[in-house]
C-alpha cells in the first residue's frame, strides 16, 4: 500500500512524534506507515484521512498488485 | 493542556506495575526459600509457601496482559510476531535437548525453560522491529 503519509506531515510541519500523539501512537507506528512496511487497520487509516481532513483513499493507495 | 499519548502512558504504567511485582516476586522468593529450609522435609506447609512466588508472578501476567490490550496496533503486531518466534523457537531448543537427553546429555532444569521463552521472545521483538524500521 502506497501512502501520501511523509508528505502530509511535512505539509503541516508535524514531527513524526507530534503526528503519533495526535494518533495514540507510537513513533514507531507512524514510521513503519511511512515507510510503507507496514499497512494501518481500517480504523487507524480513517483516523489518520480524518486528522488530516481527507478521504482515506486520498491518502492511502493500493499497489495494482494489492487490486488483482 | 496537552494529553499524554495513551501508548506513552501504557508503557510507563506497564513499567511501573511490572518493576513493583517482580520486586515483590524477588522478595517473596527470597523469603519462601529461606523459610522452606528451616521447616522440617515432612511438613505440608513447604509446599504452600514454596508457591507463594507464584502469586506476584500472576500478577505480572496481569501487568502484561493489561499492557499488551493499551498499546497501538503495531505494537501487538510487533507482539505476536515475537511470540510466534518464541514458541517456535523454544520448542525447537527443548525438543532438540530432549533428544539429546535420551542419549545422555545432562536434565535441563524445567526452570530454565520461561527465561529461555522470554529471551526469545525479546529476540524476536528485536527481530520483528528491525524488520519494520
Amino acid at each position: 500500500m502506497n501512502n501520501r503519509l511523509r508528505v502530509l506531515r511535512a505539509e503541516h510541519q508535524w514531527s513524526q512524534g507530534e503526528l503519533a500523539d495526535r494518533l495514540g501512537v507510537s513513533r514507531q507506528t507512524i514510521n513503519a506507515l511511512e515507510t510503507g512496511k507496514y499497512d494501518p487497520s481500517l480504523v487507524l487509516a480513517f483516523k489518520i484521512a480524518h486528522l488530516f481532513d481527507m478521504k482515506i483513499e486520498e491518502v492511502f493507495q493500493p499497489t495494482d498488485e494489492e487490486l488483482k | 493542556m496537552k494529553t499524554q499519548n495513551p501508548v506513552t502512558r501504557a508503557n510507563r504504567i506497564y513499567t511501573r506495575d511490572l518493576l513493583l511485582a517482580m520486586g515483590a516476586y524477588t522478595v517473596i522468593l527470597i523469603v519462601a526459600v529461606s523459610w522452606v529450609n528451616i521447616l522440617p522435609q515432612e511438613d505440608p506447609l513447604r509446599y504452600i509457601i514454596i508457591l507463594t512466588p507464584v502469586v506476584p508472578l500472576i500478577i505480572a501476567l496481569l501487568v502484561f496482559m493489561r499492557w499488551l490490550r493499551s498499546v497501538d496496533e503495531f505494537e501487538r503486531k510487533l507482539n505476536f510476531e515475537a511470540f510466534g518466534f518464541s514458541l517456535a523457537t523454544t520448542g525447537i531448543i527443548t525438543l532438540t535437548l530432549g533428544f539429546l537427553e535420551r542419549a545422555g546429555f545432562p536434565d535441563t532444569p524445567l526452570m530454565l525453560v520461561p527465561m529461555l521463552m522470554i529471551f526469545m521472545w525479546g529476540l524476536g521483538l528485536v527481530l520483528a522491529r528491525k524488520r519494520y524500521q
